[in-house]
């Protein structure tokens, strides 16, 4: 059994936080107390309503499957698996075996690509029934769950009630906030507390709150799995907050896009929950014009009366979010090899979940390679568990310390993080193996700086171009490394290092390196100058943010209760795009999974639900193609001096459920439905 | 106990054995035929992700199969095809291209699914053109029951409506 609690208090008339004040766990409860009085004292105009979010699956298309065989005489577990989380499923299915009949030196997990994930692969038990289940089994085995199966026993997203009261006063300026989340995390703990973390530090979304509370538990239930599904809590704060905002905006008589203007976080300009700073340019000015600007918004009232002449009901909601991506404390492997052929070949231990990472990372080769990868080998784990990281700080620290260990495979976390650490794999190739064996062919020795790839050619001013071929074929004839490993650590900043590379010491945005003929026989470079990021910057929460704003046009046909979602227009801050389609297709793919988590699908948690083991598709009703409306994606450019991508998964995703309920306030006349899914029948009884 | 079935495989005679004539088409390309590009989603012919496509004579045009609802036993002399018969690594069919192209899809489970489904929208086209305002609601005759989870249908359609839009009237 578990409750885990996490709350977060800030006072900025107190110069109370989280991050900063020293004796913050001794006046927490005085502080929440203060706070709490003085929203009940209506000293300002308080808006308050109760949530209810349902149990949602992640329906992804491939039930989970895998195959294991345990080898008695090796005492190794081999294993075949699609998981977002190969680091931390060796490290359970390992554990299980402990003290156990059955000796177990080392998991050798094959991971393979997954049909979709959205957190429902992450920390999952089926790597472990398998794992269980194997030295039992007379041969290799293989388990594959049916649908009915994977409705009864996968991770879903928890089922979450919430209540938040807002503070606004007359001038629109939001005084404080309180809220707290429930989150039904099933009968075994996955990653539940921390989705009810991020909950937490997602309450404020995007705004500068000078008082707020936020308290989320995750609760240990005899019922269907609660986890880490796209958006990690995220979803529920901005639906919370986004709704209240557009009450009392309406309420106040206040234009919901001043509302939020005069509130907003900038960087440098207002803190986070925790009492974070804003590190990066938001950019949530520029979403917030572009939306008001929309033809959507602007000619919404026309629209409402032209369908209210047809016997419809019409309405236009406005939302925004503010995401975090990764978790401001994140480890991340990568090794990238040349083969004497001059193919280029990623390994990563992250995962493609149906999020294009396969692809992205495929990229990342590009920048100081100068070709993109010809394949990737993703979850990969033994090479990366091989080096024998060390998280453990030591004075002075080990080789082998770093400051993160590599955790499990959030959609998020590909575009910025993962990209980086192949990027950086790809630079310690250049430094270590291309350029040394280019030095040799041009006889002059060249600094790094001075070089770039152009049409597959290293090239410097002054000497010929040497085409990749021939920098490869004398990398080989000198035996240079052709493979470099790396590892980076992310706490609001990179941690840095000198290494002692082949052209020279180099300071480098990752925490360790290695070098060799293949990535299972690499020695790690001298490392000097460790640095890293500043001990505050773990006490921050969240540092990396993915804004997203957007409009929902809705049709509800009074006659059935039947909401058609007619168009949805997204702007969206996500830095510098690797590769817009897929942006895009994010994008879309969100489009319909808000709609989804909103309108249509819910996992009932009684002997009724999927629980029973007899649901299917039959009962769980998900978007369908025509379901799906017309949609605009406004990507912003990259905010000045902005040069990596941000993480938008989930972004898209965040503003829309509280789009669509603002939408559904607004062709209702102002009915707040605050209980998910808003089907047809609850519509039309809400209408009679 | 029920007799051998014979049918056609992408092209190729095949032939069930009688204790196997009870498998779903599915379980036979599986695990007897090693042709592992239909996917299991659901099995109850909600998800479309195992849609084959059959031929009546080698002229005809295609029908829709669901391999998790199909028996061997009912296959008796047909004409089946399956992803696998559509194109090679360095080959693609003209559909496949036009999905990566597109970026139609992402975990990619869904793809084979659509992709034999489109393709016999495809013929049915060829067979009986109809104009190109009407190609929409052809195309969600022919896959607007398919499920796809990561990107939304969107550029399915569009990388569908890219190959087909030339075969309207």
């Amino acid at each position: 059994s578990y409750l885990p609690t996490f709350s977060y208090v800030r006072d900025d008339a107190r110069n109370f936080n989280f991050a900063y004040t020293t004796d913050y766990a001794a006046r927490q409860d005085d502080v929440a107390t203060g706070i709490k009085r003085a929203m009940a004292s209506k000293a300002w105009p308080t808006f308050s309503r109760a949530f209810y979010t349902q149990t949602i699956d992640p329906m992804f298309m491939e039930p989970e499957s895998g195959m294991a065989w345990y080898d008695a005489d090796a005492q190794q577990l081999h294993m075949v698996l699609g998981t977002q989380s190969p680091t931390g499923d060796i490290e359970d299915c390992t554990s299980i075996y402990d003290g156990s009949a059955f000796p177990l030196k080392s998991v050798d997990l094959l991971s393979c690509y997954p049909g979709g994930g959205f957190g429902g692969r992450d920390q999952s038990y089926f790597p472990m029934y398998i794992a269980m289940a194997a030295p039992f089994a007379k041969a290799p085995l293989r388990w594959a769950q049916t649908r009915f199966e994977q409705f009864q026993v996968g991770l879903k997203c928890c089922e979450t009630d919430f209540r938040e009261t807002l503070a606004v006063d007359a001038n629109g300026k939001i005084q404080a906030l309180d809220c707290s989340f429930v989150m039904n995390g099933g009968g075994q703990k996955n990653l539940s507390p921390y989705v009810a973390q991020l909950a937490t530090l997602s309450s404020m979304s995007c705004y500068n709150i000078p008082r707020a509370v936020a308290v989320a538990s995750s609760t240990h239930t005899p019922q269907l799995l609660g986890g880490s599904q796209r958006g990690f809590g995220g979803p529920q704060a901005f639906m919370a907050i986004e709704t209240l905002l557009d009450e009392a905006a309406q309420t106040l008589k206040l234009d919901p896009f001043t509302l939020r203007r005069q509130n907003l976080l900038r960087q440098n300009q207002g803190t986070t929950i925790t009492g974070a700073p804003i590190l990066q340019d938001l950019q949530l000015d520029a979403v917030l014009e572009r939306l008001e600007q929309h033809p959507l918004w602007q000619q919404r009232m026309a629209m409402h009366q032209a369908r209210m002449e047809a016997g419809l009901m019409y309405g236009v909601g406005f939302a925004l979010s503010n995401e975090a991506y990764g978790t401001s404390g994140d480890g991340m492997f990568a090794a990238v090899e040349i083969a004497s052929t001059g193919q280029v070949t990623v390994y990563t231990p992250y995962i493609d979940m149906g999020n294009g990472a396969a692809t992205a990372l495929s990229l990342a080769t590009a920048s100081f390679l100068g070709r993109n990868a010809n394949s990737i080998n993703m979850g990969e784990a033994r090479a990366f568990d091989a080096l024998q990281l060390t998280t453990m700080p030591a004075a002075p620290p080990p080789p082998n310390y770093v400051l993160r260990s590599s955790g499990s495979a959030s959609a998020c976390m590909g575009a910025f993080h993962q990209y980086h650490v192949v990027e950086q794999a790809g630079q310690v190739l250049l430094l270590n193996t291309l350029l040394p064996a280019a030095n040799v062919l041009w006889g002059t020795p060249q600094p790094a700086s001075a070089v770039r790839w152009k049409d597959h050619r290293l090239v410097v001013e002054g000497l010929p171009p040497l085409p990749w071929a021939t920098v490869v074929a004398q990398a080989v004839s000198m035996k240079l490394p052709l493979v470099a490993v790396v590892h980076a650590s992310y706490v609001g900043a990179f941690a840095t290092a000198q290494f002692a590379c082949g052209s020279g010491p180099t300071t480098l945005p990752v925490d360790y390196v290695a070098v060799g003929s293949d990535v299972m026989n690499v020695r790690a470079l001298t490392r000097s100058h460790l640095v890293n990021p500043p001990t505050i910057n773990r006490h921050f929460g969240r540092t990396t943010y993915a804004p997203c704003g957007a409009l929902v046009a809705a049709t509800i046909d009074p006659k059935t209760g039947k909401v058609k979602i007619d168009d949805v227009v997204s702007v969206l801050v996500a830095g510098v795009q690797h590769c817009p389609p897929m942006v895009s297709g994010q994008s879309q793919g969100a489009v319909a999974m808000a709609i989804g988590s909103v309108l249509l699908e819910d996992c009932p948690n009684d002997a009724s639900g999927p629980g029973n083991g007899m649901w299917n598709l039959g009962r769980y009703t998900i978007p369908m193609a025509a379901d799906i409306p017309r949609q605009e994606l406004i990507v912003l450019p990259p905010a000045p001096g902005e040069t990596t991508a941000r993480g938008i998964a989930e972004a898209v995703m965040c503003p829309l459920a509280p789009a669509i309920l603002n939408a559904l306030a607004m062709a209702t006349g102002g009915k707040r439905y605050t209980r998910m899914p808003v089907t047809a029948s609850v519509i039309l009884e809400s209408l009679h | 106990m029920s007799d051998p079935v014979q049918f056609t495989l992408n092209g190729r005679a095949v032939e069930a054995s009688a204790q196997d004539s009870d498998m779903t088409l599915l379980e036979f390309l599986h695990e007897r035929q090693d042709l592992t590009g239909t996917k299991f989603c659901c099995g109850v012919g909600m998800c479309c992700a195992c849609t084959v496509i059959t031929q009546s004579a080698p002229d005809a045009a295609f029908d829709k199969k669901f391999a998790c609802l199909t028996q061997v036993s009912s296959l008796q002399g047909m004409r089946i095809q399956t992803v696998e018969s559509l194109g090679t690594q360095d080959d693609l069919a003209p559909l496949q291209q036009a999905f990566l192209e597109n970026f139609s899809f992402q975990c990619g489970y869904c793809a084979p699914g659509f992709l034999m489904a489109a393709t016999a929208m495809l013929s049915q086209l060829k067979a009986t053109p109809v104009s190109a305002s009407q190609l929409d609601a052809l195309i969600e005759s022919a896959v607007g029951s398919h499920v796809c989870r990561c990107t939304g249908y969107v550029r399915y359609r569009e990388a569908i409506r890219k190959v087909a839009l030339p075969l309207t009237r």
